[in-house]
Protein backbone atom coordinates (compact mmCIF):
# COMPACT_ATOMS: atom_id res chain seq x y z
CA UNK A 1 0.00 0.00 0.00
CA UNK A 2 3.14 2.26 1.04
CA UNK A 3 4.23 1.42 -2.26
CA UNK A 4 1.12 1.92 -4.56
CA UNK A 5 1.17 5.60 -2.46
CA UNK A 6 4.31 6.65 -3.18
CA UNK A 7 3.78 4.82 -6.93
CA UNK A 8 1.08 7.17 -6.77
CA UNK A 9 2.33 10.43 -6.14
CA UNK A 10 5.44 10.12 -8.20
CA UNK A 11 3.38 9.58 -11.23
CA UNK A 12 0.81 12.53 -10.48
CA UNK A 13 4.07 14.33 -10.15
CA UNK A 14 5.11 13.02 -13.49
CA UNK A 15 1.80 13.97 -14.96
CA UNK A 16 1.51 17.28 -13.39
CA UNK A 17 5.26 18.37 -15.09
CA UNK A 18 5.27 16.57 -18.15
CA UNK A 19 8.80 15.23 -17.09
CA UNK A 20 10.71 12.20 -16.33
CA UNK A 21 13.23 12.33 -15.18
CA UNK A 22 15.30 14.45 -17.34
CA UNK A 23 13.09 14.10 -20.62
CA UNK A 24 9.91 15.99 -21.53
CA UNK A 25 6.68 13.64 -22.01
CA UNK A 26 5.07 15.90 -24.10
CA UNK A 27 1.85 14.25 -25.70
CA UNK A 28 2.29 10.34 -24.09
CA UNK A 29 2.28 12.30 -20.33
CA UNK A 30 -1.67 11.26 -20.35
CA UNK A 31 -1.01 7.95 -21.91
CA UNK A 32 1.59 7.30 -18.88
CA UNK A 33 -0.61 8.74 -16.52
CA UNK A 34 -3.47 7.45 -17.34
CA UNK A 35 -1.93 3.71 -17.96
CA UNK A 36 0.04 4.22 -13.99
CA UNK A 37 -3.82 5.17 -12.80
CA UNK A 38 -5.71 2.08 -14.30
CA UNK A 39 -2.77 -0.43 -13.44
CA UNK A 40 -3.38 0.82 -9.61
CA UNK A 41 -7.35 0.95 -9.49
CA UNK A 42 -6.93 -2.76 -11.24
CA UNK A 43 -4.37 -4.04 -8.21
CA UNK A 44 -6.02 -2.71 -5.64
CA UNK A 45 -9.47 -4.57 -7.41
CA UNK A 46 -8.04 -7.86 -8.02
CA UNK A 47 -10.37 -10.02 -6.48
CA UNK A 48 -13.38 -8.37 -8.81
CA UNK A 49 -11.04 -9.41 -11.77
CA UNK A 50 -11.03 -13.00 -10.94
CA UNK A 51 -13.37 -14.66 -12.96
CA UNK A 52 -11.82 -12.29 -16.16
CA UNK A 53 -8.77 -14.16 -16.74
CA UNK A 54 -8.44 -13.70 -20.52
CA UNK A 55 -9.73 -10.45 -20.75
CA UNK A 56 -6.92 -9.09 -18.28
CA UNK A 57 -4.14 -11.35 -20.13
CA UNK A 58 -5.22 -9.49 -23.08
CA UNK A 59 -5.47 -6.01 -21.43
CA UNK A 60 -1.96 -7.00 -20.06
CA UNK A 61 -0.34 -7.41 -24.00
CA UNK A 62 -2.25 -4.66 -24.81
CA UNK A 63 -0.38 -2.44 -22.44
CA UNK A 64 2.82 -3.80 -23.08
CA UNK A 65 2.27 -2.58 -26.70
CA UNK A 66 1.53 0.98 -25.57
CA UNK A 67 4.13 1.18 -23.04
CA UNK A 68 6.20 0.37 -26.55
CA UNK A 69 4.74 3.19 -28.30
CA UNK A 70 5.16 5.73 -25.25
CA UNK A 71 9.05 4.69 -24.97
CA UNK A 72 9.23 5.10 -28.70
CA UNK A 73 7.97 8.19 -28.85
CA UNK A 74 9.99 9.34 -25.66
CA UNK A 75 12.95 8.69 -27.94
CA UNK A 76 13.72 5.06 -28.43
CA UNK A 77 16.01 2.71 -26.71
CA UNK A 78 17.64 5.91 -25.49
CA UNK A 79 15.81 6.13 -22.81
CA UNK A 80 16.84 2.46 -21.51
CA UNK A 81 15.76 3.59 -17.88
CA UNK A 82 12.22 3.46 -19.14
CA UNK A 83 12.24 -0.22 -19.05
CA UNK A 84 11.05 -0.13 -15.71
CA UNK A 85 7.68 1.01 -17.56
CA UNK A 86 7.09 -2.28 -18.83
CA UNK A 87 7.38 -3.49 -15.20
CA UNK A 88 3.59 -2.33 -14.14
CA UNK A 89 2.16 -5.12 -16.75
CA UNK A 90 4.48 -7.74 -15.22
CA UNK A 91 3.73 -7.06 -11.21
CA UNK A 92 0.18 -6.51 -12.33
CA UNK A 93 0.05 -9.94 -14.23
CA UNK A 94 1.41 -11.66 -10.81
CA UNK A 95 -0.93 -10.04 -9.11
CA UNK A 96 -3.86 -10.91 -10.89
CA UNK A 97 -3.20 -14.70 -11.74
CA UNK A 98 -1.36 -17.04 -9.72
CA UNK A 99 -0.18 -19.44 -13.12
CA UNK A 100 2.68 -18.52 -15.35
CA UNK A 101 1.22 -15.47 -16.97
CA UNK A 102 3.98 -13.02 -15.31
CA UNK A 103 6.67 -15.02 -17.92
CA UNK A 104 4.45 -14.57 -20.62
CA UNK A 105 3.61 -10.98 -20.05
CA UNK A 106 7.82 -10.34 -18.93
CA UNK A 107 8.93 -12.14 -22.14
CA UNK A 108 6.13 -10.20 -24.53
CA UNK A 109 7.33 -7.07 -22.61
CA UNK A 110 11.47 -7.66 -23.81
CA UNK A 111 10.47 -8.95 -27.66
CA UNK A 112 8.53 -5.51 -27.73
CA UNK A 113 11.62 -3.96 -26.45
CA UNK A 114 13.76 -6.10 -29.23
CA UNK A 115 11.09 -5.19 -31.77
CA UNK A 116 11.77 -1.24 -30.71
CA UNK A 117 15.40 -2.47 -31.24
CA UNK A 118 15.15 -3.60 -34.86
CA UNK A 119 12.51 -0.72 -35.37
CA UNK A 120 15.38 1.58 -34.49
CA UNK A 121 18.24 0.40 -35.35
CA UNK A 122 19.35 2.77 -37.83
CA UNK A 123 18.85 5.35 -36.22
CA UNK A 124 20.68 4.04 -32.81
CA UNK A 125 23.50 3.96 -34.88
CA UNK A 126 23.35 7.76 -35.65
CA UNK A 127 23.95 8.19 -32.53
CA UNK A 128 26.96 5.89 -32.26
CA UNK A 129 25.19 3.02 -30.37
CA UNK A 130 26.37 0.45 -32.93
CA UNK A 131 25.00 -3.06 -33.80
CA UNK A 132 26.71 -5.02 -30.57
CA UNK A 133 25.31 -2.31 -27.68
CA UNK A 134 21.77 -2.99 -29.81
CA UNK A 135 21.87 -6.42 -29.40
CA UNK A 136 23.35 -6.01 -25.09
CA UNK A 137 20.21 -3.81 -24.88
CA UNK A 138 18.17 -6.30 -26.00
CA UNK A 139 19.63 -9.09 -24.00
CA UNK A 140 19.82 -6.43 -20.92
CA UNK A 141 15.80 -6.08 -21.68
CA UNK A 142 15.40 -9.85 -21.41
CA UNK A 143 17.38 -10.46 -18.62
CA UNK A 144 15.60 -7.46 -16.24
CA UNK A 145 12.45 -8.23 -17.08
CA UNK A 146 12.79 -12.04 -16.11
CA UNK A 147 14.71 -11.63 -12.96
CA UNK A 148 11.73 -9.08 -12.40
CA UNK A 149 9.57 -12.25 -12.97
CA UNK A 150 11.48 -14.53 -11.24
CA UNK A 151 11.09 -12.34 -8.00
CA UNK A 152 7.49 -11.24 -8.62
CA UNK A 153 6.55 -14.92 -9.00
CA UNK A 154 8.28 -15.96 -5.97
CA UNK A 155 7.38 -13.62 -3.95
CA UNK A 156 3.78 -13.52 -5.00
CA UNK A 157 3.57 -17.33 -4.23
CA UNK A 158 5.27 -16.67 -0.80
CA UNK A 159 2.12 -13.89 -0.16
CA UNK A 160 -0.68 -16.16 -1.69
CA UNK A 161 0.55 -18.76 0.83
CA UNK A 162 0.50 -16.53 3.74
CA UNK A 163 -3.11 -15.55 2.34
CA UNK A 164 -3.97 -18.93 1.87
CA UNK A 165 -2.65 -20.11 5.41
CA UNK A 166 -4.55 -16.76 6.91
CA UNK A 167 -7.53 -17.29 5.28
CA UNK A 168 -7.81 -21.26 5.96
CA UNK A 169 -6.89 -20.03 9.82
CA UNK A 170 -9.26 -17.49 9.92
CA UNK A 171 -12.40 -20.21 8.22
CA UNK A 172 -11.19 -22.41 10.81
CA UNK A 173 -11.49 -19.54 13.97
CA UNK A 174 -14.67 -18.49 12.08
CA UNK A 175 -16.14 -22.25 12.25
CA UNK A 176 -15.10 -23.21 16.04
CA UNK A 177 -16.63 -19.70 16.96
CA UNK A 178 -19.75 -20.48 15.33
CA UNK A 179 -19.77 -23.93 16.83
CA UNK A 180 -19.35 -22.32 19.91
CA UNK A 181 -22.16 -19.76 19.72
CA UNK A 182 -24.33 -22.70 18.61
CA UNK A 183 -23.81 -24.10 21.70
CA UNK A 184 -23.76 -20.87 23.55
CA UNK A 185 -27.07 -19.87 21.80
CA UNK A 186 -28.90 -23.65 22.88
CA UNK A 187 -27.28 -23.30 26.83
CA UNK A 188 -28.86 -19.76 27.26
CA UNK A 189 -32.21 -21.30 25.22
CA UNK A 190 -31.90 -24.13 27.96
CA UNK A 191 -31.80 -21.91 30.83
CA UNK A 192 -34.15 -20.01 29.96
CA UNK A 193 -36.51 -23.07 29.06
CA UNK A 194 -34.91 -23.90 32.82
CA UNK A 195 -36.20 -20.69 34.06
CA UNK A 196 -39.80 -20.99 32.51
CA UNK A 197 -40.10 -24.50 34.49
CA UNK A 198 -38.83 -22.87 37.21
CA UNK A 199 -41.55 -19.63 37.33
CA UNK A 200 -43.78 -22.56 36.38
CA UNK A 201 -43.44 -24.31 39.34
CA UNK A 202 -42.75 -21.93 42.05
CA UNK A 203 -46.57 -20.38 40.89
CA UNK A 204 -48.25 -23.39 40.86
CA UNK A 205 -46.75 -24.20 44.45
CA UNK A 206 -47.30 -21.32 45.69
CA UNK A 207 -51.13 -20.78 44.57
CA UNK A 208 -52.02 -24.65 45.70
CA UNK A 209 -49.82 -24.17 48.87
CA UNK A 210 -51.04 -20.60 49.54
CA UNK A 211 -55.01 -21.32 48.34
CA UNK A 212 -55.89 -23.83 51.34
CA UNK A 213 -53.83 -22.35 53.96
CA UNK A 214 -55.86 -19.20 53.03
CA UNK A 215 -59.37 -21.21 53.53
CA UNK A 216 -57.44 -23.00 56.87
CA UNK A 217 -56.40 -19.11 58.34
CA UNK A 218 -59.93 -17.33 57.11
CA UNK A 219 -62.18 -20.16 58.72
CA UNK A 220 -60.17 -20.02 61.65
CA UNK A 221 -59.94 -16.19 62.28
CA UNK A 222 -63.68 -16.43 61.38
CA UNK A 223 -64.36 -19.05 64.41
CA UNK A 224 -62.50 -16.65 66.76
CA UNK A 225 -64.46 -13.25 65.54
CA UNK A 226 -68.10 -15.08 65.55
CA UNK A 227 -67.48 -17.06 68.62
CA UNK A 228 -65.54 -15.17 70.55
CA UNK A 229 -68.01 -14.92 73.95
CA UNK A 230 -69.25 -18.47 73.86
CA UNK A 231 -65.33 -20.19 73.44
CA UNK A 232 -63.41 -21.22 76.44
CA UNK A 233 -60.38 -19.61 76.69
CA UNK A 234 -58.10 -22.85 76.28
CA UNK A 235 -60.20 -23.29 72.80
CA UNK A 236 -59.58 -19.50 71.75
CA UNK A 237 -56.09 -20.28 72.41
CA UNK A 238 -55.75 -23.76 70.07
CA UNK A 239 -57.06 -21.30 67.30
CA UNK A 240 -54.98 -18.27 67.82
CA UNK A 241 -52.26 -21.17 67.74
CA UNK A 242 -53.82 -22.29 64.45
CA UNK A 243 -54.23 -18.80 63.31
CA UNK A 244 -50.31 -17.78 64.39
CA UNK A 245 -48.80 -20.94 62.74
CA UNK A 246 -50.50 -21.13 59.69
CA UNK A 247 -49.68 -17.31 59.08
CA UNK A 248 -46.43 -17.85 59.63
CA UNK A 249 -46.37 -20.79 56.64
CA UNK A 250 -48.35 -18.14 54.87
CA UNK A 251 -45.57 -15.35 55.43
CA UNK A 252 -42.80 -18.27 54.49
CA UNK A 253 -44.20 -19.21 51.08
CA UNK A 254 -44.33 -15.23 50.10
CA UNK A 255 -40.85 -14.73 51.18
CA UNK A 256 -39.92 -17.89 49.33
CA UNK A 257 -41.93 -16.48 46.43
CA UNK A 258 -40.01 -12.65 46.88
CA UNK A 259 -36.96 -14.31 47.29
CA UNK A 260 -37.51 -16.26 43.76
CA UNK A 261 -38.31 -13.20 42.15
CA UNK A 262 -35.35 -11.28 43.61
CA UNK A 263 -32.97 -13.71 42.57
CA UNK A 264 -33.89 -14.85 39.23
CA UNK A 265 -34.62 -11.23 37.90
CA UNK A 266 -32.69 -10.58 34.74
CA UNK A 267 -30.64 -7.61 35.85
CA UNK A 268 -27.20 -6.22 33.38
CA UNK A 269 -24.20 -5.59 35.14
CA UNK A 270 -22.69 -2.17 35.82
CA UNK A 271 -20.81 0.46 37.87
CA UNK A 272 -22.87 0.38 40.85
CA UNK A 273 -22.08 3.44 43.46
CA UNK A 274 -22.37 1.42 46.64
CA UNK A 275 -22.46 4.79 48.84
CA UNK A 276 -25.61 5.91 47.15
CA UNK A 277 -26.90 2.40 47.21
CA UNK A 278 -26.67 2.77 51.07
CA UNK A 279 -28.06 6.10 51.55
CA UNK A 280 -31.14 5.05 49.47
CA UNK A 281 -31.82 2.20 51.31
CA UNK A 282 -31.33 3.87 54.92
CA UNK A 283 -33.45 6.59 53.38
CA UNK A 284 -36.43 4.14 52.33
CA UNK A 285 -36.02 2.24 56.38
CA UNK A 286 -36.11 6.06 57.39
CA UNK A 287 -39.41 6.01 59.40
CA UNK A 288 -38.59 2.31 61.48
CA UNK A 289 -34.84 3.81 61.93
CA UNK A 290 -36.28 6.80 63.18
CA UNK A 291 -39.36 5.31 65.12
CA UNK A 292 -37.08 3.26 67.31
CA UNK A 293 -34.08 5.88 67.42
CA UNK A 294 -31.35 4.05 65.93
CA UNK A 295 -28.25 6.49 64.69
CA UNK A 296 -26.87 5.02 61.26
CA UNK A 297 -23.35 6.49 60.30
CA UNK A 298 -22.61 5.82 56.32
CA UNK A 299 -18.85 5.83 55.67
CA UNK A 300 -16.52 6.49 52.62
CA UNK A 301 -18.06 3.32 49.68
CA UNK A 302 -16.30 2.55 46.80
CA UNK A 303 -18.42 1.97 43.53
CA UNK A 304 -18.56 -1.94 42.77
CA UNK A 305 -19.16 -3.65 39.66
CA UNK A 306 -22.68 -5.81 39.78
CA UNK A 307 -26.82 -5.63 39.73
CA UNK A 308 -27.68 -2.76 41.19
CA UNK A 309 -31.56 -3.97 42.45
CA UNK A 310 -29.65 -7.09 43.68
CA UNK A 311 -27.51 -5.65 45.40
CA UNK A 312 -29.95 -2.86 46.86
CA UNK A 313 -31.90 -6.18 47.97
CA UNK A 314 -28.05 -7.04 50.13
CA UNK A 315 -27.96 -3.39 51.13
CA UNK A 316 -31.68 -2.85 52.46
CA UNK A 317 -31.73 -6.37 53.78
CA UNK A 318 -28.50 -6.17 56.27
CA UNK A 319 -29.79 -2.75 57.24
CA UNK A 320 -33.23 -3.89 58.09
CA UNK A 321 -31.76 -7.04 59.82
CA UNK A 322 -29.56 -4.57 62.10
CA UNK A 323 -32.27 -2.75 62.62
CA UNK A 324 -34.54 -5.75 63.69
CA UNK A 325 -31.73 -6.49 66.85
CA UNK A 326 -30.62 -3.11 67.92
CA UNK A 327 -32.06 -2.21 71.31
CA UNK A 328 -34.92 0.71 71.01
CA UNK A 329 -33.01 4.14 71.75
CA UNK A 330 -29.37 2.99 72.13
CA UNK A 331 -29.25 1.67 68.25
CA UNK A 332 -26.39 2.59 66.32
CA UNK A 333 -25.50 1.21 62.65
CA UNK A 334 -22.21 1.69 61.38
CA UNK A 335 -21.33 0.92 57.50
CA UNK A 336 -18.14 0.97 55.97
CA UNK A 337 -16.25 -0.09 53.25
CA UNK A 338 -13.32 -0.40 51.71
CA UNK A 339 -10.64 -1.49 48.66
CA UNK A 340 -9.01 -4.31 50.07
CA UNK A 341 -7.13 -7.04 47.77
CA UNK A 342 -9.00 -6.38 44.77
CA UNK A 343 -12.50 -6.88 46.81
CA UNK A 344 -14.80 -4.20 47.89
CA UNK A 345 -15.32 -4.77 51.49
CA UNK A 346 -18.94 -3.85 52.89
CA UNK A 347 -19.00 -3.97 56.36
CA UNK A 348 -22.18 -3.66 58.63
CA UNK A 349 -21.31 -3.50 61.94
CA UNK A 350 -24.41 -3.05 64.34
CA UNK A 351 -24.70 -2.93 68.30
CA UNK A 352 -27.67 -5.47 68.78
CA UNK A 353 -28.04 -8.53 70.89
CA UNK A 354 -25.43 -10.57 68.66
CA UNK A 355 -25.35 -13.94 67.55
CA UNK A 356 -23.95 -17.18 69.36
CA UNK A 357 -21.04 -18.38 66.96
CA UNK A 358 -23.17 -22.08 66.77
CA UNK A 359 -25.48 -20.10 64.44
CA UNK A 360 -23.47 -18.40 62.43
CA UNK A 361 -23.61 -20.57 59.39
CA UNK A 362 -27.72 -21.09 59.53
CA UNK A 363 -28.19 -18.14 59.91
CA UNK A 364 -27.66 -17.53 55.79
CA UNK A 365 -29.85 -20.78 55.35
CA UNK A 366 -33.47 -20.83 53.67
CA UNK A 367 -35.22 -20.14 56.88
CA UNK A 368 -32.71 -20.45 58.95
CA UNK A 369 -33.33 -18.43 62.47
CA UNK A 370 -31.64 -18.08 65.80
CA UNK A 371 -34.21 -19.93 68.06
CA UNK A 372 -36.80 -17.34 69.20
CA UNK A 373 -35.66 -17.11 73.25
CA UNK A 374 -31.69 -16.65 71.88
CA UNK A 375 -33.02 -13.22 69.93
CA UNK A 376 -34.97 -11.63 72.00
CA UNK A 377 -34.55 -8.14 71.93
CA UNK A 378 -36.82 -5.19 74.14
CA UNK A 379 -38.09 -8.35 75.64
CA UNK A 380 -39.93 -10.63 72.44
CA UNK A 381 -38.20 -12.18 69.49
CA UNK A 382 -38.40 -9.69 66.57
CA UNK A 383 -40.91 -11.73 63.71
CA UNK A 384 -39.76 -12.34 60.35
CA UNK A 385 -39.26 -15.85 58.31
CA UNK A 386 -35.39 -15.97 57.89
CA UNK A 387 -35.34 -15.25 53.97
CA UNK A 388 -33.53 -12.16 54.09
CA UNK A 389 -29.89 -13.43 54.32
CA UNK A 390 -30.75 -16.38 52.60
CA UNK A 391 -31.31 -13.98 49.93
CA UNK A 392 -27.93 -11.62 50.59
CA UNK A 393 -26.08 -14.98 50.47
CA UNK A 394 -27.74 -15.91 47.04
CA UNK A 395 -27.14 -12.79 45.67
CA UNK A 396 -23.62 -11.99 46.85
CA UNK A 397 -22.56 -15.59 45.60
CA UNK A 398 -24.10 -15.24 42.42
CA UNK A 399 -21.43 -11.52 41.84
CA UNK A 400 -18.65 -14.22 42.84
CA UNK A 401 -18.63 -13.01 46.57
CA UNK A 402 -18.37 -14.03 50.23
CA UNK A 403 -20.99 -12.43 52.98
CA UNK A 404 -20.11 -13.58 57.08
CA UNK A 405 -20.83 -12.21 60.27
CA UNK A 406 -18.57 -11.85 62.87
CA UNK A 407 -20.16 -12.07 66.53
CA UNK A 408 -21.02 -13.24 69.70
CA UNK A 409 -23.79 -13.41 71.67
CA UNK A 410 -24.60 -9.49 73.36
CA UNK A 411 -21.77 -8.23 71.48
CA UNK A 412 -23.51 -7.24 68.23
CA UNK A 413 -22.83 -8.50 64.75
CA UNK A 414 -20.37 -7.52 61.86
CA UNK A 415 -21.44 -8.82 58.54
CA UNK A 416 -19.04 -8.72 56.20
CA UNK A 417 -19.56 -8.90 52.54
CA UNK A 418 -16.49 -9.30 50.02
CA UNK A 419 -17.50 -8.90 46.36
CA UNK A 420 -14.75 -8.88 43.40
CA UNK A 421 -14.00 -5.46 42.35
CA UNK A 422 -14.41 -6.06 38.84
CA UNK A 423 -17.02 -8.21 39.09
CA UNK A 424 -15.19 -11.24 39.26
CA UNK A 425 -13.83 -11.47 35.41
CA UNK A 426 -17.46 -10.94 34.06
CA UNK A 427 -17.32 -7.72 32.05
CA UNK B 1 -79.16 -10.66 53.01
CA UNK B 2 -79.03 -6.63 52.09
CA UNK B 3 -77.11 -4.29 50.70
CA UNK B 4 -75.95 -4.56 46.97
CA UNK B 5 -75.07 -7.87 45.04
CA UNK B 6 -71.74 -8.81 44.87
CA UNK B 7 -70.30 -12.22 42.75
CA UNK B 8 -67.49 -14.04 44.28
CA UNK B 9 -66.09 -16.59 42.38
CA UNK B 10 -63.57 -18.26 43.78
CA UNK B 11 -62.75 -22.13 43.21
CA UNK B 12 -62.09 -23.01 46.84
CA UNK B 13 -64.70 -23.67 48.87
CA UNK B 14 -63.72 -22.53 52.19
CA UNK B 15 -63.00 -19.55 50.99
CA UNK B 16 -66.25 -18.89 49.52
CA UNK B 17 -68.06 -20.15 53.00
CA UNK B 18 -65.82 -17.45 54.84
CA UNK B 19 -66.25 -14.41 52.53
CA UNK B 20 -70.31 -15.38 52.64
CA UNK B 21 -70.04 -15.08 56.42
CA UNK B 22 -67.67 -11.88 56.34
CA UNK B 23 -69.59 -9.83 53.68
CA UNK B 24 -72.50 -11.32 54.42
CA UNK B 25 -74.07 -8.45 56.49
CA UNK B 26 -73.25 -5.94 53.95
CA UNK B 27 -73.57 -7.47 50.90
CA UNK B 28 -75.82 -9.87 49.09
CA UNK B 29 -73.31 -12.60 48.37
CA UNK B 30 -73.89 -15.00 45.34
CA UNK B 31 -70.85 -17.15 44.62
CA UNK B 32 -69.83 -19.56 42.01
CA UNK B 33 -66.77 -21.59 41.73
CA UNK B 34 -66.20 -21.77 38.11
CA UNK B 35 -64.99 -18.59 35.21
CA UNK B 36 -67.62 -20.19 32.44
CA UNK B 37 -70.33 -20.41 35.48
CA UNK B 38 -69.73 -16.55 36.41
CA UNK B 39 -69.80 -15.48 32.76
CA UNK B 40 -73.62 -17.50 32.80
CA UNK B 41 -74.37 -15.75 35.24
CA UNK B 42 -73.44 -12.46 34.73
CA UNK B 43 -75.22 -13.41 31.23
CA UNK B 44 -78.08 -14.40 32.87
CA UNK B 45 -77.95 -17.83 31.25
CA UNK B 46 -79.51 -20.86 33.13
CA UNK B 47 -79.28 -21.93 34.97
CA UNK B 48 -78.42 -18.63 36.46
CA UNK B 49 -81.87 -17.11 34.21
CA UNK B 50 -83.04 -15.43 37.52
CA UNK B 51 -79.67 -14.21 38.79
CA UNK B 52 -79.57 -10.59 40.12
CA UNK B 53 -77.66 -7.97 37.80
CA UNK B 54 -74.37 -7.78 40.64
CA UNK B 55 -73.12 -4.36 41.38
CA UNK B 56 -69.50 -5.57 41.77
CA UNK B 57 -67.37 -8.95 41.44
CA UNK B 58 -64.84 -10.11 43.43
CA UNK B 59 -62.62 -12.58 40.68
CA UNK B 60 -60.14 -15.01 42.05
CA UNK B 61 -56.98 -14.97 39.56
CA UNK B 62 -56.83 -18.46 39.03
CA UNK B 63 -59.65 -20.63 38.11
CA UNK B 64 -59.80 -24.44 37.14
CA UNK B 65 -61.59 -23.72 33.61
CA UNK B 66 -60.35 -19.75 32.93
CA UNK B 67 -57.83 -17.33 34.60
CA UNK B 68 -58.87 -13.91 35.61
CA UNK B 69 -58.19 -11.99 32.24
CA UNK B 70 -59.93 -14.73 30.35
CA UNK B 71 -63.68 -13.70 32.55
CA UNK B 72 -62.99 -10.43 31.92
CA UNK B 73 -62.61 -10.88 28.22
CA UNK B 74 -65.73 -12.17 28.06
CA UNK B 75 -67.71 -9.84 30.33
CA UNK B 76 -65.88 -6.94 27.89
CA UNK B 77 -67.59 -8.80 25.01
CA UNK B 78 -71.20 -7.37 26.63
CA UNK B 79 -72.39 -3.97 26.65
CA UNK B 80 -74.29 -4.90 29.82
CA UNK B 81 -71.00 -5.75 31.72
CA UNK B 82 -68.44 -3.76 30.53
CA UNK B 83 -68.90 -1.23 32.92
CA UNK B 84 -69.43 -3.79 36.22
CA UNK B 85 -66.60 -3.42 38.56
CA UNK B 86 -63.80 -6.19 38.51
CA UNK B 87 -61.49 -7.03 42.19
CA UNK B 88 -59.36 -9.16 41.67
CA UNK B 89 -57.68 -11.52 43.89
CA UNK B 90 -54.84 -13.59 43.89
CA UNK B 91 -52.17 -15.43 46.16
CA UNK B 92 -49.33 -13.81 45.22
CA UNK B 93 -49.03 -10.44 44.17
CA UNK B 94 -47.16 -10.96 40.57
CA UNK B 95 -46.56 -8.38 38.54
CA UNK B 96 -47.02 -10.16 35.51
CA UNK B 97 -50.51 -11.27 36.52
CA UNK B 98 -51.44 -8.11 37.80
CA UNK B 99 -50.56 -5.84 34.68
CA UNK B 100 -52.81 -9.21 32.80
CA UNK B 101 -55.66 -8.75 34.77
CA UNK B 102 -55.43 -4.73 34.55
CA UNK B 103 -54.99 -5.24 31.06
CA UNK B 104 -57.92 -7.07 30.63
CA UNK B 105 -59.92 -4.36 32.63
CA UNK B 106 -60.11 -5.41 36.09
CA UNK B 107 -60.36 -2.57 38.38
CA UNK B 108 -58.11 -3.70 41.07
CA UNK B 109 -55.77 -6.32 41.63
CA UNK B 110 -55.00 -7.04 45.45
CA UNK B 111 -53.49 -10.03 47.27
CA UNK B 112 -56.51 -12.12 48.77
CA UNK B 113 -56.36 -11.61 52.22
CA UNK B 114 -56.12 -14.00 55.22
CA UNK B 115 -57.71 -12.94 57.79
CA UNK B 116 -61.40 -11.92 58.12
CA UNK B 117 -60.74 -7.98 59.08
CA UNK B 118 -58.46 -7.58 55.92
CA UNK B 119 -60.92 -8.99 53.75
CA UNK B 120 -63.81 -7.26 54.75
CA UNK B 121 -61.90 -4.04 54.28
CA UNK B 122 -59.99 -5.09 51.17
CA UNK B 123 -63.79 -5.33 49.76
CA UNK B 124 -65.14 -2.30 51.59
CA UNK B 125 -62.61 -0.18 50.50
CA UNK B 126 -62.80 -1.52 46.80
CA UNK B 127 -67.08 -1.09 46.75
CA UNK B 128 -66.15 2.67 48.23
CA UNK B 129 -63.81 3.22 45.23
CA UNK B 130 -65.58 1.88 42.53
CA UNK B 131 -69.16 1.48 43.67
CA UNK B 132 -70.97 3.15 45.89
CA UNK B 133 -71.30 4.43 49.31
CA UNK B 134 -69.66 3.00 52.39
CA UNK B 135 -71.98 0.18 52.92
CA UNK B 136 -73.08 0.13 57.25
CA UNK B 137 -70.29 -1.72 59.42
CA UNK B 138 -72.47 -3.96 61.35
CA UNK B 139 -69.17 -6.74 61.74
Amino acid sequence: LIAAAGLFTYFAFVAATRRIFLFDLGAVAPIFTALIVLNLVMAATAARWASWRRLVLVYQAGQVLLCSVVLHELGGLMMGSLLITYAFPVILSEIHASDGSVWLTANLAAASYAALAWWESHWLADVGIDYQQQVALVVFAFLALNFLALYTDRYGNQLRNLARHLQAKVAERTAALTTLNEELASKARALEEKQDELRTFVYAVTHDLKAPLNAILLTADLVLAREAGALGGETRDDLGRIVRLAGGTEDMIRDLLEMFRITSQPETAAWVDLEALVRGAVDALGVQLTAKGVAVAVGQLPNVWGQERKLGHVVTNLLGNALKYVPTGRGRVDVAGALENGSVVLRVHDNGIGIPPAYHRGIFELFGRVPDPEREVDGAAPGGTGVGLAIVKRIVESHRGTVRVDSAAGQGAVFTVRLPANGGGRA
Amino acid sequence: MTGPDVLVVDDNQGFLRAARAVLGDAFRVHTVERGRDAVAFLERRPPFAEAPRPAFVILDFHLPDMDAPAVLDALRAHDGLARTPVLVLSQADWEEDARAARAAGARAFRVKPSRVRALRDVVVDFWEEHGGPRPADRG
